[in-house]
């Protein structure tokens, strides 16, 4: 997934990135949280919110709302229920999190709740389950390629007796993280990208059960 | 024709503007600013353009005209950020005598270029290989892409060449006379074709190296990679069957991308008159444009490898 920025003579603007830098799809993230009883998170509840353009290329490419006037029938619903959900090898979600000790924790495959068209966006859910439930987590959502760009704008619940603090990115810093990637001479590995997503994404801090 | 002192000090001023800005872009941060921005641009202008989309569907008068604006818009914050046409247009611009009405004809051409690659990429596909979304946006971003690196390291190392050569004629004093010609390539002879042209014949023909080829040559390696913005757009209207108001709405947004590459042209242009005008006539402008051929040249060509690269 790319899009090109590069280093010239330092003279003019010449920049072009193949990824980073240029999201081509823009994402409202929100994220639910859940605990059992005793207190630890289970399973998290992500609700994606895709730009309009995005949400109108998906309907249009699978022949969904002919009219274009933002509404969908029941069959059409049914349609385009999971329309995200088929993840190849490797796909984590685009959701990252870490255990106390800095440990990443594994969550399990998605299962869809819903997908809406709200006011032109299509509207997705899914519940991701913790292998195991924790106490304390950090949860950050990002594409490492920076093709999706997710704003979360502290859209996190989480039920009584949790305590979450979210660290906003700080944008300027990754998008000067994002120059120093692409100038960085000589470059990384051949075949890496610079993922540079990471930078973007606000930090979610979770502890539950204190 | 200019008066070489009266032109040092004309150029000083232009000079000292785009150096500033370069020093801004790059030393104080600024490139990352304008990253944000043209981010943030283009995911307004991405969600306008889904309403015009729309209202265009539902016959809503004046809706075409309002899309063309907005792709407009689009293309040039897509030009902002990242758009690999500027490097080649910039690096060409800096290597070559080019004057700013063929450079800015070269950006607004290649431009121009990209729409019509998009166009017949997402026609070709869709009417001939039934092809959908996803194997579309794949061919876009990624077997483009690199064909489209590729392309244009090639421009950089063949500007590399070309300046290594003239270098061993301004260096050999016999050879003065036949810098020029050494080239072979199909000269083109434009006499409106540069800035400071009255330097006598060597000077004219180091100018008349651009040709027809160098066109070509450029505007395929830019056109060669279509912008995924574009390819959504298209897929849209095809399926909506608004052909017409689609394909009108790609070309400008390379209208929108060529603004920003004009700038691009103008800033390269002024900079290498700026540097050449210091320099007295003769040889010692073959010396220098040969030094900024291999320099342009060989950032043009590693830039570009490095991206090729990723992109592999």
């Amino acid at each position: 997934m790319m899009d090109f920025r590069a280093a010239c003579t330092a003279l003019f603007l010449c920049t072009a990135t193949p990824l980073s830098a240029h999201p081509h799809v823009f994402v409202d993230i929100s994220m639910t949280l859940r605990t059992n009883d005793a207190g630890q998170v289970t399973e998290l509840e992500v609700t994606w919110a895709y730009d309009e353009l995005y949400s109108l290329l998906i309907l249009e490419d699978m022949g969904l709302d002919p009219d274009a006037d933002g509404f969908l029938t029941d069959a059409e619903l049914q349609t385009v229920k999971g329309f995200d959900l088929n993840w190849i090898e490797g796909f984590q979600g685009d959701l990252y999190a870490v255990g106390p000790s800095g440990d990443a924790l594994v969550l399990g495959a998605p299962v869809g709740t819903q997908t809406v068209l709200e006011n032109g966006m299509l509207v997705s859910g899914h519940v991701r389950r913790f292998v195991e439930p924790v106490s304390a987590l950090t949860l950050r959502a990002y594409d490492p390629t920076f093709y999706t760009a997710y704003d979360l704008q502290g859209r996190v619940t989480a039920p009584e007796g949790c305590t979450v603090g979210i660290e906003a990115a700080d944008l300027d810093k990754a998008y000067t993280l994002v120059e120093e990637e692409l100038y960085k001479n000589p470059p990384k590995n051949d075949d890496e990208y610079p993922e540079v997503g990471e930078a973007f994404a606000d930090v979610v801090r979770v502890e539950c059960g204190k | 024709m200019r008066e070489v002192s009266a032109g040092r000090l004309a150029w000083l001023l232009p000079v000292a503007a785009v150096l500033a800005v370069a020093v801004w872009l790059w030393g104080l941060g600024g490139m990352a600013v304008l990253d944000r921005w043209a981010a943030e641009g283009q995911h307004e202008a991405q969600t306008a353009m889904a309403r015009i989309v729309r209202a265009l569907k539902a016959g809503q008068p004046g809706a075409l005209f309002s899309l063309l604006v907005l792709c407009f818009a689009y293309g040039f914050f897509h030009a902002a950020g990242p758009g690999h046409g500027k490097i080649l247009i910039g690096g060409y611009g800096m290597a070559q005598r080019v004057s700013l009405t063929r450079l800015g004809a070269l950006s607004v051409a290649s431009s121009l270029a990209q729409a019509g690659s998009a166009v017949l990429l997402v026609y070709f596909g869709i009417w001939v290989l039934q092809l959908g979304k996803t194997a579309l946006e794949g061919a876009a971003e990624d077997w483009f892409a690199s064909v489209s690196y590729a392309a244009i390291a090639g421009v950089g190392f063949w500007l590399l060449a070309r300046g290594i050569r003239r270098a061993f004629g301004a260096f050999r004093p016999e050879a003065e006379h036949g810098a020029g010609h050494e080239h072979g390539h199909d000269h083109v002879h434009d006499a409106n074709c540069g800035f400071g042209h009255a330097h006598g014949p060597t000077l004219e023909q180091v100018a008349e190296v651009h040709s027809l080829r160098d066109a070509l040559l450029l505007i395929g390696a830019v056109a060669i990679r279509p912008c995924t913005g574009a390819i959504f757009l298209l897929i849209i209207t095809a399926k909506m069957g608004i052909h017409a108001a689609g394909i009108a709405g790609v070309f400008a947004m390379g209208l929108g991308t060529a603004s920003v590459t004009l700038l691009v042209a103008l800033a390269a242009v002024t900079m290498r008159e700026g540097v050449l005008a210091q320099i007295a006539e003769g040889r010692g402008i073959l010396r220098a444009m040969s030094a900024l051929e291999i320099i342009s040249g060989a950032v043009v060509a590693l830039a570009a490898l490095q991206l090729l690269m990723r992109a592999a």
